[in-house]
């Protein structure tokens, strides 16, 4: 976590009252607002955005979870650009904390039948198995990352071309969690 | 696996795909950091952040969401059911509280708490803070469309 991070600790949460308060004694300040509405704008496209995907007939029975499943789809696909394919369970040490392997890769298995990913197994090690994004996901991907850059930049939030200090490449998100 | 690669996602989209992988990872832990400070685990937590936010944000509006606006929200994406459940969890956890319209009382309004105001700095601080870290920084909301 970073310094600038307003961190708060877990004995001040369990210590934070659970009573409701007056909108005038509210703290969250501009930006936090902001970054609030992105949220309810892009929960609204996400519902749009559902049923086209549901419309196109790709799966043939309703997705699951779909912001788990989104996560996944930008982790397959940043590391596959990143040069580097994520395996089956570097994927699931991601999401160890949210739900167990099994529902993993029952995404996996939605998202392969609906050929957005494919499957493939490590020739020189077939307990491996690799995440390869598809020309469907990238398609879907370009719509998907364009319409949440354009809600960014509708709540005042604008892409400086990754000069900020201390940028993406600083940070290696391309790692893999230990 | 190492073959050179061929998609034509420009580099604002890659950094943006970056950014949830960041994001993932904080989420994970900050998730750790709460059901240690005693909180129920939640259920499918990046649709109940979700819930949470659109919560926060109609009642910084100053009119709080109704449950059934709410599940509006969701339409395509979970079932009225669903969405009430993650109320649920947020009551235990005193996140939200749910609070009957005095005037129609089958209008049930949901009402942030001082404890997720708190919660709620964290993580939109970090958020904030991933964002601009992978180059979306914040004008002051003066393009705000």
């Amino acid at each position: 976590m970073g310094d600038d991070d307003n961190k708060v600790t877990s004995e001040e949460i369990g210590a934070s009252p659970a009573v409701t308060f007056n909108l005038d004694d509210c703290t969250i300040d501009a930006q936090e607002r902001a970054a609030l509405g992105i949220d309810v704008a892009y929960v609204q496209w996400r519902a749009d955005f559902r049923r086209t995907v549901i419309a196109a007939n790709v799966l043939n029975r309703p997705w699951r979870s779909v912001f788990e499943a989104d996560m996944m789809f930008s982790i397959v696909a940043h590391r596959w650009l990143a040069g580097r394919a994520i395996t089956h369970k570097e994927l699931a040490t991601y999401f160890e904390i949210f739900v167990t392997e099994a529902t993993v890769s029952r995404h996996l298995d939605d998202m392969e039948e609906s050929g957005m990913i494919v499957r493939q197994t490590d020739p020189d090690d077939r307990r491996r198995i690799f995440l390869l994004p598809t020309r469907r996901l990238e398609t879907i991907g370009h719509g998907y990352l364009q319409a949440r850059i354009r809600m960014m930049r509708e709540h005042g939030f604008v892409w400086n071309g990754g000069e900020a200090a201390g940028g993406a490449k600083a940070i290696d998100p391309a790692r893999a969690p230990e | 696996m190492n073959a050179p690669l061929n998609s034509d996602l420009d580099e604002q989209e890659r950094a943006l795909l970056a950014m949830d992988v960041a994001w993932v990872q904080w989420r994970s832990a900050f998730r750790q950091k709460l059901v240690a400070g005693g909180d129920r685990p939640v259920r499918s937590i990046f649709e109940a952040d979700m819930i949470f936010a659109i919560v926060a944000h109609h009642a910084l509006k100053g009119r709080p969401v109704t449950l059934k606006e709410l599940a509006t929200y969701f339409g395509s994406i979970a079932t009225e059911a669903t969405v009430s459940r993650h109320i649920d969890d947020m009551v235990t956890n005193g996140l939200v509280e749910r609070r009957l319209d005095a005037n129609d009382r089958r209008r049930m309004f949901l009402i942030p708490t001082r404890r997720l105001e708190g919660i709620g700095h964290e993580f939109e601080q970090a958020r904030l803070r991933i964002m601009r870290e992978h180059g979306f920084v914040w004008n002051g909301g003066n393009k705000a469309g």
